[in-house]
């Protein structure tokens, strides 16, 4: 088995292994990026397509009966796919406790203003901004003007991007380099400090050497010539996303004996939740299918009385309507014919999507199958119908406020039949390896180093204890920016 | 017993495998007809009779947008043969004519009878419509286009758009606690 050898193996490419392989090459270190996914040039390898053979190729899903994960395997990431939006955590997240015990469940040390200068580096390198209205969707204004009509609060937020047209496809890729991917930022500055890229590999497992240097030794497989190869480190950065980062100690788990039994637990959906109404006839109307997804209006109104918020989008065709079944909310309302046309097309020009992320408890697990890939489990059923209905209800209220009438929005799967049982289905999904003060509590500790394996960290979302009620990319930026001078701490 | 009754007693719940379990019933219940097994002109006319049922556009009857009920990338071609022959025994029972030869309100009560009945049939209709109106939605078969019926232009409608315009904001605002927002 051929061996490579270097100073730092960071496993994943997303949000939080490419701030760390960059940082850490730019400190004079040797670093080995793996990525199990294929590498992207967002000028050639992007299309505009909401053909499934496509996005399929990078998007990737595991489901159970209440819990969906969506996330990319590609280089760079979930970066590549997002819509831009670049928000702070509020502080009321990091002072959520365990229900079981009260105690909180972030790392002592770790909350909002200690992760704000972190966070401006985050912005600074991803450039996020707020841009000019006449920049964003016309569903962002309506959204605006129909919160403020309502008596709520609209905030803008920051978009990271340099020079967006608005072209409406961020979900499968901006073919134009505008959006401030990490295939833009982090990874071409990493390469250029001399990082090594490897592409198209799976890291099967972690184990120790008897090496007192290169302390560490990935085993991998290359996806294309199906070869396995090793990496030796002296540190190693877990990278890979929940889903990834998880599967990845739990196949290690023989060789890494000591790892917390958290592994693969306290999977968290950001509470998602999705509504869609229509506006009133006399409402300006809006255009679903143009301009930049994300509207960049964000209402932080029920933070306190429920711990969400709320915010609208532009969805294109495919994703709304492979998703869930919309009718009009009357019985007898049927989801085909003419009726159901009729309602297709007024979405385009008065439908408005809510979607609400907020503080829910992470009960979701991850564990491996027989073939060591990973499947989710869903955890309390309770937790997610409850959640689901409350936070349903709030947007249904939302709506009515807003003199909208709410649609009837029933998930569906793959084979387009309903769920029998409530559904979560998120892309900004945390918590498999989270941070926490002891390993009984989680996984790493604050500064993302595995209990009981020094020079082993973790740099994504799997790390974060919490959902976080906003977008996460951001976060697990600043996070992984933080988190920097304690693996330079270590090789030092 | 008549393959629809069959279907109709098959007690299979509805919670995203279901179709997987219609591969034994195709064996119960003999081979579907042959026309049905390929892709013959009388299978893609009941395809077609169908796409125009669950979406009434005279845009949908382009071959293309059925192509997505034998494309095996999608999975929904092992069924496909079944769910056109349910179709045609369907409308042969409540009409004593096939698929293709009655009306359009024929078509959707042959449709809702099969969707009321429940079990295999209805998961077969709800399978095969679902990706219809994806296919035709989204503009799959022609990404440059994407479907006007629906105010979607695909790639040509790139900058095309309604223009914004700076939300005229009143207020009153509810304060923020500075912990909460950016």
């Amino acid at each position: 088995m051929k061996t490579l050898t270097t100073d730092v193996l960071v496993i994943g490419s997303g949000f939080g292994g490419s701030v760390v392989a960059r940082r850490l090459q730019e400190e004079g270190h040797q670093v080995t990026l793996i990525e199990k996914g294929p590498r992207i040039d967002p000028y050639t390898d992007f299309q505009q397509t909401q053909d499934p053979k496509y996005l399929l190729k990078y998007i990737h899903n595991i489901s159970s009966d209440h819990l969906g994960l969506t996330y990319a395997e590609a280089l760079g990431g979930g970066s590549g796919f997002y819509e831009m939006a670049s928000i702070r955590t509020p502080s009321a997240v990091f002072e959520q406790v365990d229900s079981e015990n009260g105690n909180r469940l972030w790392p002592h040390g770790i909350d909002r203003t200690i992760l704000d200068p972190y966070y401006d580096k985050a912005e600074e390198a991803v450039n996020a901004t707020i841009v000019d209205w006449d920049r964003l969707p016309r569903s962002a204004a309506v959204f605006a003007q129909m919160l403020d009509r309502a008596g709520y609060t609209p905030t803008r937020i920051k978009h990271a991007e340099r020079g967006c047209i608005g072209s409406g496809y961020c979900i499968s890729g901006c073919i134009y380099g505008a959006k401030q991917s990490m295939l833009v930022t982090h990874l071409p500055a990493a390469e250029e400090a001399g990082a090594q890229i490897l592409t198209d590999v799976d890291v099967r497992y972690i184990r120790l050497t008897h090496s007192l240097d290169h302390r560490y030794e990935a085993v991998c497989r290359d996806r294309v010539s199906q070869d396995l190869f090793r990496v030796r480190a002296k540190a190693v950065t877990l990278g890979a996303g929940v889903v990834g980062s998880a599967a990845i100690l739990l196949r290690s788990r023989a060789h890494l004996p000591e790892l917390s039994q958290h592994v693969g637990r306290n999977v968290t959906t950001n509470g998602m939740v999705q509504g869609l109404g229509l506006l009133p006839d006399d409402a300006p109307v809006i255009d679903m299918y143009a301009g930049r997804s994300h509207s960049g209006v964000i209402c932080y109104d029920h933070m306190d009385s429920h711990g969400v918020t709320i915010s609208s989008c532009n969805t294109l065709p495919l994703y709304m309507y492979s998703a869930a079944r919309i009718t009009h909310d009357r019985d007898g309302a049927k989801h085909w014919g003419q009726e159901h046309l009729q309602l297709v097309k007024k979405i385009q020009t008065h439908g408005l999507v809510l979607y609400s992320l907020g503080m829910m408890p992470g009960v979701g697990m991850i564990r491996i199958n027989g073939r060591g890939e990973p499947v989710v489990e869903s955890g309390n059923d309770d937790e997610y119908t409850h959640y689901h209905d409350r936070v349903s209800k709030l947007l249904r209220d939302v709506y009515r406020r807003m003199n909208c009438t709410p649609l009837r929005v029933e998930r569906i799967n793959a084979e387009g039949q309903l769920y029998s049982r409530t559904h979560i289905s998120t892309t900004h999904m945390t918590g498999s390896c989270r941070m926490a003060d002891s390993r009984d509590a989680g996984v790493c500790d604050k500064n993302g180093q595995v209990f009981r394996y020094d020079g082993l960290f973790v740099a994504d979302a799997s790390a974060l204890p919490t959902s976080l009620a906003v977008n996460p990319s951001l976060t697990i930026m600043a996070n992984a920016e933080r988190i920097v001078p304690s693996i330079l701490e270590y090789l030092s | 017993m008549k393959r629809r009754t069959l279907l109709k007693s098959a007690a299979v719940s509805i919670g995203g495998y279901a179709l997987q379990a219609c591969l034994p019933i195709k064996y119960v219940t003999g081979s579907v007809p042959k026309s049905f097994k390929t892709r013959t002109a009388l299978a893609e006319e009941t395809a077609l009779r169908f796409a125009v049922t669950v979406i009434p556009s005279e845009s949908i009857l382009d071959p293309r947008h059925v192509d997505v009920l034998w494309d095996p990338f999608y999975g929904f071609d092992r069924y496909n043969p079944l769910f056109l022959d349910l179709l045609h025994t369907t409308s042969d029972d409540l009409f004593g004519c096939p698929f293709t030869q009655i009306t359009h309100a024929q078509r959707e009560r042959v449709m809702q009878s099969i969707l009321d009945d429940g079990g295999i049939g209805a998961d077969l209709v709800n399978g095969a419509l679902v990706a219809i109106q994806c296919s035709f939605y989204a503009g799959i078969t022609d990404a440059d286009t994407g479907c006007p019926t629906i105010g979607f232009y695909g790639r040509s409608g790139v900058g095309q758009g309604e223009p914004s315009f700076v939300p005229d904001l009143r207020g009153p605002r509810a304060p923020i606690a500075q912990t909460h927002a950016n």
